[in-house]
């Protein structure tokens, strides 16, 4: 037998064999159809059932062993399928193997071609007309495309959104404007103070808080970078503004990202890798991804499992545990991801009292040696990952956000300031938004105290003494867990799936047109806090890029990638202190181009943002907490 | 043989029934207290792999050249362009690959804030180069998407010339509509409908996994359905290639016009040599090409008037005019389910008119991008019948250098042997 046709002999045992596995795999996916989770119509009209009568046990585990029944069937159906692909697959290639084998060996007779020349002269006179017909079936087809775009009613909103003025009603809509949008379900807005009269169209705002004077809503335009209404950098003076760390505190690091929340500590410790080393370190009886603030000596911070919320407290200079404290609670356990756990609140104090939060809402005013004055439940929290928004201090008041739920309509969000002393509320402000994960951060502008809050759709300020809204900004989206921070001019925030804004705190009322300075959706952090220092924003994306951007315009100077981070930066002294996921503490230059100054390794997951006190770091691990120092 | 084929007609057809089945099951519901993990963010690979790409990109380029041009060898092709399927395809997934990389380069040139990676384009540039040297040596081994269709080749049908030709004419259609697609921020059309990425990733939306089917069958025929008669790239190629200094040569001396390499080559892209006496008199030639000089001038206003009135409907792809189309509808009928993308935007806050104006620059913008694509493909229509109606001599059976793969299939057939190996 010669190669050709044992090749031809293989070819057609290879073409049977691939043909049973087919025919197999044909009834497996008729099979497969009849367990198709999705299409169970006996599991559904049993859902109904339960649903009816919820109360029915019996009902309920026939239910769970069916679904659990057409799941396994339909997993495993599927198993097959693969498997026999992959065996298909290997038939397949082989058969096409064999064939282009048997093919090359395949004797063939020489034939030779009638006039190949003039054949390839007449199919290329046809070719010609060909082409033409091609040509025509384009313009058909543009025609038509034409004809639909003539009649889409989108073109009359077009013309009408591209008109300078406030569009009105288009020419010969079928659909118009004004019908279903110009619903106006708002007050008034005072054109003096809040600029210039709401767009027909504009989306319903809810007013703001349950204080709050009457707010326009947001006018059209000012996000894109190239709406003309947007003042350009050099068009405008733009405010000072000035930190309000606790008094007496400012040394200190009461609360999340420092004592003024922007990430800007006073401290002075030796760079990493360059005198920096462990002083010490303990070991932590309870998870949580909290970050230790330090005040008076102590270094304090927030604990949790699914069963105990506890408070501790360590001796600053020697790491010493001083006490720990459990905070009794009610509430069942709130259902929280991985990554938030159940202590992701920073704590915060004033220097005399700490606050504690926990995602089931319980909120816990403690003493600094320990004992528990108040507790305050605000809980259930409706919130898909567990409320991880952290507390700050305003005089002797704490300030909680608590915004959640999915729909901002619901208006389940509130802003609370409370009592230290007592866990009494002072004032509540209601927001239309819902869920954050971020925390308030409190600026001075031209003497007026400022407390910036972020959650869909809204970047809001408020006076800290009476919970009135002052400003407002809207569009932002996503989920916010990145902090608003400020620098000597600007407010910034945004997050992922959004923008980040620049804005101009100085004013009033709206500002989504008149008060942002840029924005860019590029860079966007998900979790990480902004850092402005030295006219340039630090952001570190979820995929661990730190990206540089300037401050004025936002635009991007330079981008390092430094691997996944949780903590938020740190300006100390003239170097930005970033730590990564993998407990990689570095130092960079805040210049024109990347530069470490130095670095060191903790060998722990680090996620929380250190704290920087005197010329020590205090660094919450996975497991421990490290105090560095020279 | 035919029972072959039809088996493997039938695995063409499983592959895409399968490849209904990546819909996504719902999660149980769970009443025990389960709680579900918390999706993780992947971290993406290193930016070393890129160049390791290039780099890979680079030696198949020279290989492939080095095959073709030297070795002549069909055999140590076929290796290469399954090392490049599995490395590009199964093992990159497809990406990123050269001809989706022409939407990127596009993209770059109409929008200054979009970065064009350096490894993107050298993807983009490294294979026009060496068009520019060798031919589509690129085509011949090293693309992916050739490499499926190249493989299942099993009884190829000879497409005539007055189809295939019009047809060639396609891929630079479909370049201008991914040019204007890409540049104007509507997205990359050519990978979002690349019918051979589903393959590579096992696992498509169920009507790409249909497409996906129909061009592995066609492909068992026809060689190479998608390259010769779609692929965007293959037109730039295409063009690269008319300027090849040294493109592959069929006979390796002299040739003895045998046509045996004519009737190998699947791609219809061997022309035999010009008659002695020529078929088609002169002053006919001469007046067919006066007429069609004279339509091209018209042809080209007629399709660039069509498509600037046709650029809002094509513009109805690009995501912000979706959404704007979407709203005016929910607008319009108040009750009716919101998209996904309608509920994004009243969650936003953002007024109607923002994405109405948006909608109406980028329509205003899409208007004059069409035109221009209408203008092209006249442009392309006119070229390609002028070219028909000039007269070249060829002295002996060549490879049209725009048309031919370079997959060395007809150096086995050519008897002559080159002049070293002669008795």
């Amino acid at each position: 037998m010669n190669a050709y046709r044992l090749l031809c002999r293989l070819r057609l045992v290879l073409a049977i064999s691939s043909a049973v596995v087919l025919g197999l795999l044909t009834w497996n996916l008729v099979q497969s159809r009849a367990y198709d989770p999705l299409e169970a119509t006996r599991l559904e009209q049993m859902q109904l059932r339960l649903a009816a009568n919820p109360k029915d046990e019996a009902l309920r585990n026939e239910l769970r062993a069916l679904d659990r029944q057409v799941r396994e069937r339909h997993f495993h159906h599927r198993r097959v399928a693969l498997r026999g692909l992959a065996l298909l697959a290997v038939l397949a290639s082989l058969l096409v193997a064999l064939h282009a084998g048997a093919e090359t060996l395949r004797p063939r007779a020489f034939t030779p071609e009638p006039d190949a020349a003039s054949l390839l002269a007449e199919s290329r006179a046809r070719a010609a007309r060909g082409a033409y017909l091609l040509a025509l079936a384009l313009a058909g087809i543009l025609v038509v495309l034409a004809t639909i775009g003539r009649h889409d009613p989108l073109a009359q909103y077009a013309r009408a959104g591209m008109r300078p003025e406030a569009p009105g009603t288009p020419d010969r809509a079928p659909i118009t404007p004004d019908e279903p949008i110009g619903q106006a379900t708002l007050p008034p807005a005072d054109p003096t103070v809040l600029g210039p009269p709401p767009l027909v169209g504009s989306l319903p705002v809810s007013p703001p808080a349950t204080r709050l004077e009457p707010v326009a809503p947001p006018p059209a335009g000012a996000r894109n970078p190239s709406t003309p209404e947007r003042p350009s950098p050099g068009q405008r003076s733009l405010p000072s503004l000035e930190p309000c760390p606790p008094a007496g505190l400012e040394a200190e690091w009461p609360r999340f990202r420092g004592p003024a929340g922007n990430g800007v500590a006073t401290a002075t410790p030796p760079l990493p890798g360059r005198g920096l080393k462990v002083l010490w370190k303990v070991a932590l009886p309870l998870p949580g991804w909290n970050s230790p603030i330090v005040v008076k000596g102590r270094v304090l911070l927030a604990m949790a499992d699914p069963s105990r919320r506890e408070v501790a407290a360590f001796d600053a200079k020697s790491g010493d545990a001083l006490w720990r404290t459990p905070i009794a609670y009610k509430e069942p356990p709130p259902k929280v991801s991985q990554d938030t756990g159940y202590a992701p609140s920073t704590m915060a104090s004033d220097g005399q009292r700490a606050y504690a939060i926990f995602p089931d809402g319980l909120l816990a005013g403690l003493d600094l040696n320990g004992g528990v004055l108040w507790t305050r439940s605000f809980g259930p929290l409706e919130n898909q990952y567990g409320h991880a928004s952290s507390l700050l201090c305003h005089g002797e008041n704490v300030i909680v956000q608590l915004d959640q739920g999915s729909d901002p309509e619901e208006r389940k969000s509130r802003l609370l300031c409370v009592e230290g002393a007592t866990g009494k509320t002072v004032w509540q402000a209601e927001r239309a938004v819902s869920a954050s994960w971020a925390t308030p951060v409190l600026v001075r502008v031209g003497g007026r105290e400022l407390l910036v809050a972020i959650a869909p759709p809204l970047i809001c300020a408020y006076d800290p003494r009476s919970g009135e809204e002052v400003w407002r900004v809207s569009g932002l989206g996503g989920e916010p867990a990145p902090c608003p921070t400020f620098d000597q001019h600007r407010v910034y925030a945004g997050n992922l799936g959004s923008y980040l804004f620049a804005i101009d705190p100085s004013g009033t009322g709206d500002l989504t047109r008149t008060g942002v300075l840029w924005d860019t959706s590029d860079y966007l952090p998900d979790i990480v806090s902004p850092l402005a220092f030295r006219d340039s924003v630090f952001l570190i994306g979820p995929d661990g890029t730190l990206a540089c951007l300037r401050a004025t315009d936002g635009t991007l100077a330079w981008e390092h990638r430094i691997g996944p981070t949780k903590a938020s930066p740190t300006a100390v002294g003239d170097s930005v202190w970033l730590i990564t996921d993998s407990g990689r503490l570095l130092a960079i230059v805040p210049g024109s181009a990347y530069r470490e100054l130095g670095a060191m390794e903790l060998g722990e997951v680090v996620r929380a943002s250190p704290a920087f006190v005197g010329d020590r770091v205090y660094v919450r691990g996975q497991d421990h907490l490290f105090c560095l120092g020279p | 043989m035919r029972k072959s084929a039809w088996v493997l007609v039938g695995i063409a057809a499983t592959l895409s029934a399968q490849g209904q089945e990546q819909k996504r099951q719902p999660p149980p519901d769970f009443t025990s207290g389960y709680q579900l993990p918390s999706p993780t963010t992947p971290v993406p690979k290193d930016a070393l792999f890129a160049w390791i790409d290039v780099g890979v990109l680079l030696v198949a380029l020279v290989l492939a050249a080095w095959i073709v041009l030297c070795r002549r060898s069909r055999a140590w092709l076929l290796v290469l362009t399954g090392f490049c399927a599995a490395y590009f395809g199964f093992y990159r997934l497809g990406c990123v690959c050269s001809v989706g990389s022409l939407q990127n380069v596009a993209l770059a040139l109409a929008d200054p804030s979009y970065r064009l990676s350096v490894s993107v384009a050298a993807f983009f540039l490294l294979p026009l180069l060496f068009a520019l040297f060798y031919g589509r040596v690129f085509c011949s081994g090293v693309c992916p998407l050739g490499a499926v269709q190249e493989l299942v080749l099993i009884r190829p049908i000879r497409i005539p010339e007055w189809v295939a030709g019009p047809l060639g004419l396609v891929p630079f259609l479909y370049l201008g509509l991914a040019v204007l697609y890409a540049s104007a921020g509507a997205g990359f059309v050519v990978c979002r409908y690349d019918p051979f990425i589903g393959l590579y990733r096992l696992g498509s939306s169920p009507l790409m996994a249909w497409v996906t089917g129909l061009f592995l069958a066609a492909s068992l025929f026809v060689g190479r359905p998608y390259c010769r008669f779609l692929c965007p790239y293959g037109a730039l190629l295409r063009v690269a290639s008319w300027f090849a200094s040294k493109p592959a040569r069929i006979a390796p001396a002299a040739c003895i016009s045998c046509h045996l390499c004519a009737r190998e080559c699947p791609y219809g892209a061997i022309l035999p040599p010009s008659p002695e006496r020529e078929l088609v008199p002169m002053h006919e030639l001469r007046s067919s090409l006066a007429r069609r000089l004279g339509a091209t001038v018209p042809l080209i206003l007629l399709l660039a008037a069509l498509g600037w009135f046709a650029g809002p409907a094509m513009a109805r792809v690009h995501p912000k005019v979706a959404l704007a189309a979407e709203l005016a509808l929910s607008r319009a009928q108040p009750d009716a389910p919101k998209s996904l993308a309608v509920e994004a935007h009243l969650r936003l806050g953002r007024s109607d008119e923002e994405v109405w104006r948006e909608a109406a620059t980028i329509l205003k913008s899409f208007r004059l991008g069409a035109a221009l694509f209408g203008a092209w493909a006249g442009l392309v229509v006119s070229a390609y019948t002028i070219s028909l109606a000039l007269r070249r001599r060829r002295r002996e059976y060549v490879a049209e250098p725009g048309t031919c793969l370079a997959c060395a299939r007809c150096f086995a057939s050519c008897p002559v042997l080159p002049q070293g190996d002669r008795p």
